[in-house]
């Protein structure tokens, strides 16, 4: 019985001091949208057939895109918050349009889908900092369920 | 039984509860002393990082491998601190919060090319308060007017007017650009300015950055634009010592075209880095950084970047003597046919605002 209570007294100590030891939980969302681009490069990389890689990427670009779109209708948000989400969401749709030679944009060959995957992920690792910057439990939100609608 | 005067119960059950608490608390606390055989030899040179790691820093590279930029920063500061044997070189690592004692920075310290110092540290504001007293206590170059001084800032972009959430680990402390110029004084003796800064963040390379820091330095090395995986190579800051007699204008201008070609090799987005020579510059810019705060103060919503050589009332900032421009457009994107930059970011409200 007082081996139990000790070791009931180390979980609590470990339940206690281990949110201590956490990486702040806003930056491991943050790294997880950006994994979320990562894994969809390495798809692309990984598929042979031209007509493949570009469904895959419409896809995935048309699923975060509706994602977006439920995610700014959320009734919490404040104007600042709108802003940086209709941001990042112009950057992705920007994404869409030249994958598919939209908006004035020349379509991307064929031989150019790899690298137009790259550029994607580093241009978006580079937005989702400077757009998704505020820093509050909603932004975590936000972040949840983007991933929650897009996987 | 006693340990620093604590008499310890005979309820021994509790004390074996709290070990991995107290075990956790001596792992997180982290202090190294001198070295036994402390390096000696002259101390021509000081060099300051500052490397932001309080925040996502997560980038993958061409492979997809991931990696911690603030990491990277580090391997490098620590790489340009041992290449520098006539030199102070101060580390400072900010960083997430760890450990029961909640430390959130690192400073390693060296001198003539040897650790000498690691130690955990608290910040508990925006600015650099924490790093400016650590290094007013340990310098020993404090005084000495005669030394090259160089700054390097690794992070994101440092906000043109005071924000919060810049740091994950206090996200209520505002910093920016005004903050960070203030706080370089506190790194100088009076009437000093540092040879050169290095500002590897995005989007720092503005008319108002070059005006703020005009009375803290002589030559600028910032981008104007995103600066994909945020860190510029430092590796032609080693072995200072062999430069001499030293020319910074020149050494700056290398030290942007080894980043420049660096950065070019691993990404396709945009890659700018530009020079500035802040005693010709900032006097022609002053009007302009003045116009950029007048927008700022009646905006209250995000800000959009771009090349002040398009902007209509400030165009006349492309090709102005003291900047030096390297330029790469983006391999795709609305800007891959762009040529040329100005070397100068402007900034407006947002247009795509509701």
């Amino acid at each position: 019985m007082k081996r139990f209570r000790v070791a009931v007294a180390v979980l609590v100590l470990v339940a206690i001091a281990a949110p201590l030891f956490a990486d702040n939980a806003q930056t491991r969302w943050e790294n997880r949208l950006k994994e979320y681009f990562n894994n969809l490069l390495l798809e692309v990389e990984k598929t042979k057939d031209p007509a493949e890689k570009r469904t895959l990427l419409n896809e995935s670009l048309e699923r975060f895109l509706t994602a977006m779109d439920r995610v700014q209708k959320l009734p919490f948000l404040n104007q600042e918050q709108r802003e940086a989400l209709a941001r990042f969401d112009a950057e992705v749709q920007e994404k869409h349009d030249e994958l598919n030679g939209a908006a004035g944009f020349a379509m991307v060959a064929n031989a150019d889908l790899d690298d137009f995957a790259g550029y994607m992920v580093q241009d978006l690792e580079q937005a989702a900092r400077s757009y998704i910057v505020l820093s509050s439990a909603a932004v975590i939100i936000i972040i949840i369920l983007l991933l929650v609608l897009v996987l | 039984m006693s340990c620093n005067g604590l008499v310890f119960p005979k309820r021994r059950g509790l004390w074996l509860a709290a070990a991995p608490a107290f075990l956790l608390l001596a792992l997180s606390c982290r202090t190294m002393g001198p070295a036994l055989e402390p390096p000696t030899g002259p101390l021509r040179y000081a060099l300051v990082f500052v490397i932001h790691g309080d925040g996502s820093y997560l980038f993958h590279d061409e492979g997809g491998k991931p990696h911690e930029a603030d990491q990277v920063a580090l391997e490098r500061a620590r790489a340009t601190a041992e290449a520098n044997p006539e030199a102070e070189v101060f580390v400072f690592h900010q960083r997430d919060r760890r450990g029961l004692t909640r430390k959130n920075g690192t400073l390693e310290l060296y001198r003539n090319g040897a650790l000498v110092l690691l130690k955990d540290y608290r910040r508990d504001s925006g600015g650099m308060e924490a790093e400016i007293a650590s290094y007013g206590d340990l310098t020993r170059l404090g005084h000495s007017a005669d030394v090259r001084r160089f700054f390097l800032y690794f992070g994101h972009q440092i906000p043109e007017l005071p924000e919060s959430g810049y740091h994950g680990s206090i996200p209520q402390a505002l910093f920016g650009l005004e903050q960070f110029a203030d706080g370089l004084a506190g790194f100088l003796p009076s009437g000093n300015r540092f040879d050169l800064v290095v500002l590897s963040t995005c989007n720092n390379g503005t008319p108002t950055a070059v005006t703020a820091l005009a009375s803290r330095a002589r030559y600028l090395a910032a981008s104007p634009a995103d600066l994909h995986l945020s860190h510029l190579a430092t590796e032609t800051l080693h072995h200072l010592e062999r430069r001499e007699p030293m020319e910074v204008g020149l050494l700056a201008r290398e030290l942007a075209l080894a980043a420049f070609r660096d950065l070019t090799e691993q990404v396709s987005t945009i890659v700018t880095v530009s020079v500035y020579d802040l005693d010709t510059l900032a006097p022609r810019v002053s009007e302009a950084a003045a116009e950029l705060q007048a927008r700022l103060a009646s905006e209250d919503g995000l800000l959009e970047f771009y090349d002040c050589g398009e902007d209509p009332r400030l165009s006349w900032l492309a090709g102005l003597p003291g900047v030096t421009v390297l330029y790469r457009p983006p391999r795709f994107g609305p800007e891959q046919n762009k040529e040329t930059h100005s070397g100068l970011q402007c900034f407006r409200e947002n247009e795509n605002r509701d």
